[in-house]
């Protein structure tokens, strides 16, 4: 068991703080109040190669494995405090750019990625509906074939980056009888008639990544706006979340030890009743259960990459990672605020900002209480 | 043992868990929602540690799932 890094890995994680703290911090707090998305910090992270971090040098790519890819989104959780942003990108990732380039035809992948990954355009992923959030194979929107392609009709939301995209991955259904196996992939482009954006949504956390509602009245897609074969809707979009589940949780890994290393300075640094606060035990308990917390939720999250890496399959694993990191991150946000105290419950000390974020995890790609039922079923409950 | 036998047993007595006993190889294992969504996925599982055939996202599709017998059919052609 080997649980070392490359110096090549470690150095390229470093480099990816350094620029995440340069670059990508300016005006955050403001951001945040006004949710705000950053289209110069999204192409600075796509110059920087972000973006591109997991696919081929012929679409742009720098070509990385699942693991380095993991280690620097856990480098940008650290250094970039900016964590709608860094959601925002993987969104993109792992459910636009990733199904278009494991299901999608060369043609699709010619026309999608290099833009994608340069940053010259922005793809959305639309899945949930309003009627269909955890049993998304129930849906509504409908994919009905007709000469040439198919007409989709219903909405989508809770779209990221639905507000700022030129392109969107979606899911339809050509036959509702069938369930899961009537689920079917498209890509469709911003102008397609047919084709609109609803409302800007506002929400608690992860206010810098924008999200909108996708509507689809009788919108005509041609049969080479199809992604994958038909049927395979379903398990596109597990795939997605798979790749999503382990790299956006890797971020949570570095702001949660960003979070760290906060509360144990500020427990150093700020005295009552004429010592520092740290050496009172009910304040250094708390920072040792982050501390163990942080440990046991990266070994948890490692495990699922070098299984994935291996080429194996990670359903349970990812779950049970899904879930304790999604959990791991709000408490360590809650523990942060104790710290601070009441300085931490103030928006301009940049505390309370990253558990509004959090709470986000439990929810999104598989709500905690849906991976919960994924490790009761593997368990045999 | 074959494909056949070896995904029956596993369905009947990991999926099923009792509730159909008496499932047979050409039995609808989809339509009549025999196995569900997460249920699938066990089975691939199941058939990459089982048979070393790792399946492609891509095939797993009505086509190829849809029973027992459609299922073996398909894992003849690794």
């Amino acid at each position: 068991m080997d649980f070392s890094w490359s110096d090549e890995q470690l150095a390229y994680k470093r480099a990816v703080v350094g620029f995440a703290q340069k670059e990508l911090r300016n005006g955050l707090m403001e951001r945040d109040q006004k949710a705000e998305f950053s289209r110069e910090n999204w192409n600075k992270c796509a110059q920087f190669g972000i973006q591109g971090l997991p696919f081929p040098e012929t679409y742009g790519g720098a070509n990385a494995d699942i693991l380095t890819t993991m280690l620097t989104m856990e480098g940008l959780g650290y250094g970039c405090a900016d964590n709608g942003l860094i959601f925002a990108i993987n969104a993109q990732m792992w459910s636009v750019q990733m199904p278009i380039f494991k299901f999608g035809t060369e043609l699709q992948k010619q026309k999608y990625l290099p833009g994608l990954i340069s940053g010259q355009i922005i793809g959305a992923h639309g899945m949930s509906e309003p009627d269909s959030g955890s049993d998304a194979y129930s849906m509504r929107t409908r994919a009905e074939k007709v000469d040439r392609g198919y007409v989709l009709n219903g909405s989508k939301t809770f779209v990221t980056n639905a507000p700022v995209a030129d392109m969107a991955v979606v899911f339809a259904t050509v036959d509702p009888k069938r369930g899961m196996w009537g689920v079917t992939g498209f890509v469709v482009d911003m102008g397609t008639p047919g084709f609109t954006v609803s409302r800007h949504i506002d929400k608690m956390g992860l206010r810098t990544s924008p999200m909108g509602e996708l509507i689809f009245e009788d919108c005509f897609l041609p049969e080479e706006n199809r992604l994958g074969p038909v049927g395979a809707g379903a398990n596109i979009f597990k795939d997605s979340m798979e790749w999503e589940r382990a790299c956006i949780l890797g971020s949570h890994i570095g702001t949660m030890e960003l979070q760290l290393e906060r509360s144990i300075a500020y427990a150093r640094a700020r005295e009552q009743f004429g010592q520092p606060i740290g050496k009172f035990q009910t304040v250094a308990n708390r920072i040792v259960d982050m501390k163990v917390r942080l440990e046991t939720a990266r070994l948890l999250l490692y495990k699922v990459a070098w299984l994935r890496s291996q080429g194996k399959s990670a359903t349970m694993e990812a779950a049970m990672a899904k879930l304790y990191l999604g959990e791991a991150f709000v408490q360590s946000g809650l523990d942060a605020i104790r710290t601070f105290g009441g300085w931490g419950y103030m928006t301009e000390f940049e505390v309370e900002r990253d558990l509004r974020d959090a709470l986000g995890g439990v929810l999104y790609s598989g709500t905690s209480d849906i991976q919960r039922n994924i490790i009761a079923r593997y368990l045999g409950l | 043992m074959n494909h056949e036998t070896i995904l029956l047993e596993y369905i009947k007595q990991e999926l099923l868990r009792g509730r159909k006993s008496d499932l047979k190889v050409e039995d609808d294992l989809l339509s009549n929602g025999i196995i569900d969504s997460l249920g699938i996925l066990q089975l691939v599982a199941f058939i990459e540690e089982r048979f070393h055939i790792q399946v492609p996202d891509e095939d797993v599709v009505f086509e190829n799932f849809q029973s027992v017998k459609v299922l073996s059919d398909y894992l003849a052609k690794f």
